[in-house]
């Protein structure tokens, strides 16, 4: 069977399907919404998959708190009230012995209070390639 | 299976297979302008300019142009031609525009850009029209001329040229024009409102009315200032929803009139074949759009896929321009596009000059 398809529905039907694709995440991991919690002493964890522009906010006790360097590391340390990204080597040496578990999303709770971290991506498919005009 | 068609496979095949070198032709093409692009950016950066001032349409177009003269010297051009499918490409690009056009922000950011968006609009497409008429442009010239001066460049282009079943030819003309105008302006404007001391909501509203490729408008504006960026964006936005509704009343205006004078009967059935299909997928990501069903790091992920599509494009109109084209066009249509373009100008100084400044509507 040979089907044709006229120019402008060939158009139509390739853009809705791009903003199906990108906008859906189709292709990539979709929307996440991952919320961590730790006791004081604990840690927590979670699987996700990194992408570009999470938001991450945080709560330490019931009050709302800025992440320092949030959306660029997935490692995440509660120290002396504030909560920041630490490193795979700073975890290492210093926090061996909190049990992470088996997720890269990680938050470790060194402060007095229960900690809590949620990590958000949008749905939007972030393909590097698509970016290389945007540089 | 007949004589008949075991000659016409491998016709299909050799052509299938240009279509697929083609392709991958395009892709690699365009991938070479997102790296002359980058490293323009990073040289002007070096400079001290945060603006490209050389804008990736030009850079791919003239990417297209050298490979058209490769490939003709190679003798492969006509080989690869089914790949260049500029309308198509630039089609996609539309449907995925209509993710910046949200009708809920537009309304949000104020009722300047859109009062000058319908005067400059309506001023200069008509003028656009009369001066194309008075030189004996062909109607499908005219139509096609008219939206490119007086909405949004190559995109409201492919949209007329869909209405009123233009020749690609005149679409690929009026694209080049577009280009060749853009650039100049993009950098003159913001000395000449500089030179006349223009308040930066003046002359963001100048430059949005005035410049046919956002891309440009944008350029222009953030050489101004982020005052004057943020409402050349705004003003531009206004001009672009009024591609479909151009396009509609181009499709209506062809069947019931140039039609019915060679003699055609009007119906609604030529009415919708004229209509060019792809504004409702246009339409429909709008309202998407609207309806806030887009998050901003979506539609900067669809713009990015916008500026691809744009980009192989452009590409495309590069390898395809031919001079022989051109010179059969002849002077005329370049003398009413620049006439219309300088009339766009002045216009577009007064509604500027009246609506941002005497009456101080807000953009933003």
């Amino acid at each position: 069977m040979n089907i044709k398809l006229n120019e402008d529905w060939l158009a139509t039907l390739i853009g809705l399907l791009i903003v199906a694709v990108v906008g859906l995440g189709v292709l990539g991991p979709g929307p996440q919404n991952v919320t961590l919690k730790a006791s004081p002493g604990e840690a927590d964890s979670a699987q996700v998959s990194p992408g570009a522009g999470a938001q991450v906010s945080a709560l330490l006790g019931d009050a709302a708190v800025s992440v320092q360097d949030g959306g660029e590391g997935l490692l995440f340390l509660c120290e002396a009230g504030n909560i920041r990204v630490t490193t795979a080597a700073e975890q290492a040496s210093r926090l061996a012995d909190v049990p992470l578990g088996e997720g890269n999303l990680a938050l470790i709770n060194d402060c007095g209070q229960p900690a809590q971290i949620t990590y958000k991506t949008s749905a939007a498919v972030r393909w590097p390639l698509l970016n290389l005009f945007n540089r | 299976m007949t004589a008949q068609t075991n000659a016409v496979t491998p016709v299909r095949q050799t052509e299938r297979g240009g279509l697929l070198i083609g392709l991958a032709l395009l892709v690699a093409l365009t991938l070479l302008v997102a790296e002359l692009d980058g490293a323009l950016a990073a040289f002007f950066r070096g400079q001290g300019v945060a603006q490209n001032l050389l804008e990736y349409p030009l850079t791919a177009v003239l990417v297209g142009l050298a490979a058209n003269f490769v490939l003709r010297s190679l003798k492969l051009h006509a080989w690869l031609k089914p790949a260049m499918r500029t309308e198509l490409f630039l089609k996609i690009g539309l449907v995925l525009l209509g993710a910046r056009i949200s009708l809920r922000d537009l309304l949000a950011t104020g009722a300047g850009g859109l009062i000058q968006a319908l005067v400059l609009v309506t001023a200069v497409f008509f003028f656009t029209w009369w001066l194309a008429g008075r030189f004996n442009l062909p109607p499908t010239l005219k139509a096609v001329m008219a939206s490119a001066v007086s909405i949004c460049g190559v995109s409201a282009a492919i949209a007329a040229a869909g209405a009123v079943q233009a020749r690609r030819e005149e679409v690929t003309y009026i694209s080049t024009l577009v280009i060749l105008t853009a650039l100049p302006l993009m950098v003159l404007m913001p000395f000449l409102a500089g030179a006349m001391g223009l308040p930066p909501q003046v002359a963001g509203a100048w430059f949005g009315g005035n410049i046919d490729t956002t891309a440009a408008v944008v350029g222009a504006g953030t050489l101004y200032g982020p005052e004057a960026q943020q409402v050349a964006a705004v003003v531009k936005l206004a001009q672009n929803v009024l591609i479909g509704f151009v396009a509609f009343a181009l499709a209506l205006y062809f069947a019931l009139r140039v039609e019915r004078d060679s003699g055609q009967r009007p119906s609604p059935r030529m009415i919708w074949e004229r209509f060019p299909k792809f504004v409702l997928g246009f339409a429909l990501v709008s309202l998407l759009a609207t309806a806030g069903a887009l998050t901003p790091p979506l539609v900067r992920e669809l713009n990015t896929a916008t500026q691809w599509m744009f980009a192989l494009a452009f590409v495309c109109i590069g390898l395809d321009f031919s001079l022989t084209s051109l010179r059969e066009a002849g002077w005329k249509p370049v003398l009413v596009y620049l006439s219309a373009t300088v009339f766009n100008t002045l216009v577009a100084l007064a509604a500027a000059w009246v609506i941002f400044g005497l009456a101080g509507v807000a953009a933003g």
